[in-house]
């Protein structure tokens, strides 16, 4: 069913818009920090408003309207087809628990940040509801440049910026890319794109589907766009990190699978870019997850983590172009695939990175190598935690074992009809295989040596308490984990439907039909749930004689650092992968004459062999160029005269 | 599926968990043969379990509740495996007996036993750990590939049946250089996930060099007998793996009693060879240095890809 510009349509994005520009200018304009919570609680409305769209999707309807504003360029559109609606559905519900957790966590957050807040939601819903190059476009400019502001903090200048520029170079590459497509489809109303390709040409799609992976690869962090991402984690404020990480990166993978597969439509000739995209896509998967090896920082583990995940959905998409034409069942698992782990991504993330916000708040540590043994001071919060590592870690019966699940399905399940592509596809599945042991091997360091073990200093010894009602959006995010994973095969149908819809390809033959095994997550979940009942059951009678002592420590008492640390719990990682590290050195700093202390740095070979050139050599040019300009009027003069003389040459010439 | 097929799977599963022991105590014997000595009773494991569990557990003041719940997660893991391992009959008792979920289960173990060893913050544990971290990383892949490879040769999908009843069906056709490369890739990825030597020695406690047992330093009493027990059972695990997923001639596929009577005659010989095959292994070959061992979970993993690559080459 399709609703166009009915009053259905017309409530609906009143009620999502109007709360949340009624808190923009309500924050921006007042003074008092006072009115932060209510601005918040306008972003929450629109929220709520904005995760009915599950209604829509449930009853099947396309919404689209136009808005009352025009321009020379035609009119403002927004629709919500099938798979908008389960993604915005979606990341309303994650934007709000985010939204929830900033009220809760900080007392103090001002009503600019809210105002802000306000503004990157309606910035995430006009994109993901899109309809015209323009709004879409607009929307994702807005996304990067509330991104920006929401992530000002103390000393975090050089990151921020850093971001700022490497976003606007993906920026820049979207707005060629879809600006080069409208002036070929002769209208710049998204829905009336369809398969462009053929009209396009192969090699003019292979170029723009690259210009367009790589322009949301900025804001995913693919490789060599991912420099921002360490630093800028690690210095924002954890809400925004979050929004980013979760949000944000539902709207470019959605925007991203609508171009790809019904924009420009993925055809059997453009499979050489699906390869290149493919490689780059498990480069940058491996690459984050060996540096997330060796980080010193949570927020920095979580930063590559995030670049991985978001490597592996992107790697999902490539598969679903080299599929495409050959099987569309399969490229239907594939695409079904790569939704369903940026939402399981969004869950757990969101998740990890509000359980390490509340552990530097409370003990006021933001390095590794001084936490451990939180989980005896706050249980609670170790048990949330827990929960999020395992589904990070794919572990059965979580939701991100779920999506790994399906994507080595997926690359299994190649059947092609060349034989030389489908000897990468043993390559694809080692990468898969090895950068998922690494994460889950990164992933038990960082729980275990935040929450495990002895403290390390004294915040660890003496947390603060958490914050009242800190733990509610959380305990909420750690239960769909689970929900998600048990409940994962409902989720994919409506996935499903939603792919099929807007990817024009056929409901039949379904996605099942490739599957060569029987995903049964539930089964597997209750199973797990039965045995464990079962054991304590068994060992329910007698009481368990048991004895609390201290740690073994050969004899003697262990001093607080004595005992394994991060560093050296991933050293053997780090000593058989060590040419990808680069310059692992050892840096030795004397500060006085009898004291040398040794510090072993990782530092990032792609900002030292790639940015750190790049910047070096850009900043000679502009002095190069700056010389030239002399203020002197006769100087311009010459110029113009020259580049008059050079361009009637030009002319007559050509 | 009828009832005598479910009792049939239920007492392979059974069957599986009460003999693992026995397995461990029979690779003891083989190596104290070896060694000229008279060795432990064959039983021995049943009796260390007994006095485990009657035992008291000593538990760090710094453990969490993780510490008392990874005993439970890796024994029921274990378990998991168990019940969808192929053993005297092709047909297993557990409807979730895919693949990737045995690659992720063996997967959960690992990540329970890893958080294990840093509970109590002490040394030994966190080296354990670590280098644990350190072989998963190559280890995993691997396996992953080795059974990848096993399905993509039957294509017969990813259930274990179905694979193990394929590769039957097809005799000796089914030998191909993919089978036998992935085979090799298991075998040195069964002594691997295992810490047998040459990759570590699960006799002694207390070595700078060791893996799993210095995982679990901190753990006694019934947490320590359901580690054991684990382990012990994955060993079994792996073995009824290779000898019914990689080399299943012999299994009963279909229920007449004299398939099932001379499954559990060629399923014996086979645990007794592989169990023969490590303890000569872990007689005659000295650990290896821990950084050494890379370069020979490397080759499991080339093996493995290779075994990938060959299908569709060949």
């Amino acid at each position: 069913m399709h609703l166009q510009d009915g009053a259905l349509a017309a409530v609906f994005f009143v009620a999502v818009f109007v709360p949340a520009v009624a808190g923009m200018i309500l924050g921006t304009f007042s003074k008092s920090n006072k009115v932060a919570n209510v601005v918040a609680s306008l972003c929450i409305v629109s929220c709520l408003a904005g995760a009915s769209t599950y209604f829509l999707w449930r009853a099947g309807v396309d919404l689209s309207y136009t808005l009352p504003i025009s321009s020379a360029t035609g009119s403002y559109m927004l629709s919500i087809d099938q798979l908008s609606a389960s993604m915005m559905s979606f990341s309303s519900v994650i934007f709000m628990l985010i939204v929830v957790h900033v009220v809760k966590s900080t007392s103090d957050s001002g009503c600019r940040y809210s105002a802000l807040l306000n503004v990157l939601f309606l910035a995430c819903f006009s994109c993901m509801a899109a309809d015209s190059v323009l709004v879409l476009l607009f929307s994702w400019e807005m996304v990067t440049l509330t991104t920006f502001l929401l992530s000002k903090n103390d000393n975090n200048e050089k990151a921020r910026w850093l971001f700022f520029v490497i976003a606007h170079i993906g920026g820049v590459l979207l707005i060629c890319a879809f600006l080069y497509i409208s002036s070929v489809a002769g209208t710049q109303v998204l829905s009336e794109w369809r398969d462009l390709g053929s009209s396009l040409g192969a090699g003019t799609s292979m170029i723009l589907i690259l210009m367009i992976v790589l322009g949301f690869g900025s804001k995913l962090g693919l490789v060599p766009f991912h420099a921002w991402m360490p630093n800028l984690y690690a210095s924002a404020p954890i809400h925004t990190t979050a929004l980013l990480s979760t949000v944000c990166s539902n709207v470019a993978v959605l925007i991203l699978i609508k171009s790809i597969f019904s924009y420009i439509g993925a055809s059997p000739a453009m499979t050489w870019v699906a390869f290149a995209i493919l490689a780059l896509a498990a480069v940058t998967a491996l690459w984050g997850a060996m540096e997330s090896l060796v980080q010193k920082e949570p927020k920095k583990i979580l930063a590559y983590s995030s670049m991985e995940n978001m490597a592996l959905v992107v790697l999902c998409i490539s598969l679903g172009m080299i599929y495409f034409g050959e099987s569309p069942a399969l490229a239907k698992l594939v695409l079904i695939a790569a939704v369903l782990h940026t939402m399981n991504h969004a869950v757990f993330k969101s998740l990890m990175l509000m359980t390490i916000d509340t552990v530097e708040d409370c003990t006021g540590e933001k390095n590794i190598g001084r936490m451990g043994g939180l989980s005896k001071a706050l249980p609670v919060l170790s048990a949330v935690a827990i929960v999020g590592v395992l589904s990070m870690a794919a572990i059965p019966p979580t939701n991100g074992f779920v999506s790994e699940w399906l994507m080595i399905q997926s690359l299994m399940g190649a059947d092609l009809e060349s034989k030389g592509m489908s000897l990468l596809m043993p390559l694809a599945l080692a990468a898969v295989g090895i950068c998922g042991m690494m994460m889950a091997a990164s992933y038990a360091r960082l729980y275990a040596f935040v929450f495990l073990g002895r403290p390390r200093s004294e915040g660890m010894k003496n947390p603060r308490p958490m914050k009242k009602g800190t733990i509610l959006p959380m305990a909420i995010l750690a239960m769909l984990c689970l929900g998600m994973g048990f409940f994962a095969t409902v989720i994919m149908d409506v996935i499903s439907s939603g792919i099929v819809s807007v990817t024009g390809m056929l409901p039949e033959p379904g996605y099942r039909s490739v599957m060569s095994g029987e995903l049964l997550p539930f089964v597997l979940g209750a199973t797990i749930v039965a045995i464990l009942a079962l054991l304590l059951w068994i060992f329910r009678g007698e009481k368990h004689r048991e004895r609390s002592t201290r740690t073994w420590g050969c004899g003697g008492r262990l001093e607080d650092d004595m005992q394994y640390s991060s560093v050296g719990f991933s050293q053997p990682l780090v000593k058989v992968f060590h040419p990808f590290y680069g310059d692992t050195a050892v840096v030795k700093e004397s500060e006085s004459k009898d004291e040398k202390i040794v510090v072993t740095e990782f530092t990032e070979p792609f900002v030292k062999y790639l940015y750190k050139p790049l910047s070096a050599m850009i900043l000679f040019l502009s002095e190069k160029i700056g010389k030239t300009q002399t203020g002197n009027i006769q100087t311009y003069f010459a110029y113009l005269l020259a580049t008059l003389v050079v361009a009637l040459l030009a002319v007559r010439l050509l | 599926m009828n009832y005598a097929e479910l009792a049939i799977m239920l007492i392979q599963a059974s069957a599986l968990v009460m003999i693992s022991p026995l397995i461990a105590g029979i690779i003891g014997k083989f190596k104290a043969l070896m060694q000229n000595r008279v060795g432990a009773s064959i039983f021995q494991p049943y009796r260390d379990l007994r006095k485990l569990i009657k035992k008291e557990s000593v538990v760090s003041e710094n453990a969490s509740f993780l510490f008392r719940a990874i005993p439970l997660v890796c024994i029921t893991s274990m378990l998991l495996l168990a019940a969808m391992t192929p053993f005297i009959y092709t047909g297993v008792l557990a409807p979730y007996a895919d693949v990737i979920a045995m690659v992720y289960i063996f997967t959960m173990f690992r990540f329970a036993m890893v958080l294990g060893g840093l509970e109590g913050g002490s040394a030994f544990g966190g080296m354990g750990s670590s280098r644990e971290a350190m072989m998963s990383v190559l280890i995993e892949p691997a396996l992953l590939l080795s059974i990848m490879t096993l399905s993509a040769i039957t294509g017969a999908g990813f259930n274990i049946t179905d694979i193990s009843s394929s590769i039957i069906g097809a005799g000796a056709f089914a030998i191909s250089p993919a089978l036998l490369l992935a085979g090799t890739s298991f075998v040195i990825t069964m002594v691997a996930e295992n810490t047998r030597v040459p990759f570590d020695n699960p006799d002694t406690h207390l070595e700078l060099t060791m893996i799993h047992e210095g995982m679990l330093m901190e753990y006694s009493g019934r947490g320590l007998a359901m580690m054991e027990m684990a382990s012990m059972l994955r060993l079994t695990i792996f073995m009824a793996l290779l000898g019914t997923l990689f080399f299943p001639w012999g299994t009963a596929v279909t229920m007449a009693p004299l398939d099932l009577a001379v499954s559990v005659v060629v399923i014996i010989a086979k645990m007794l060879v592989i169990a023969f095959g490590i303890a000569l292994l872990e007689s005659t070959i000295a650990k290896m240095r821990v950084f050494r061992m890379p370069n020979m979970l490397t080759v499991s993993f080339a093996l493995s890809l290779m075994a990938m690559i060959s299908l569709y080459v060949l």
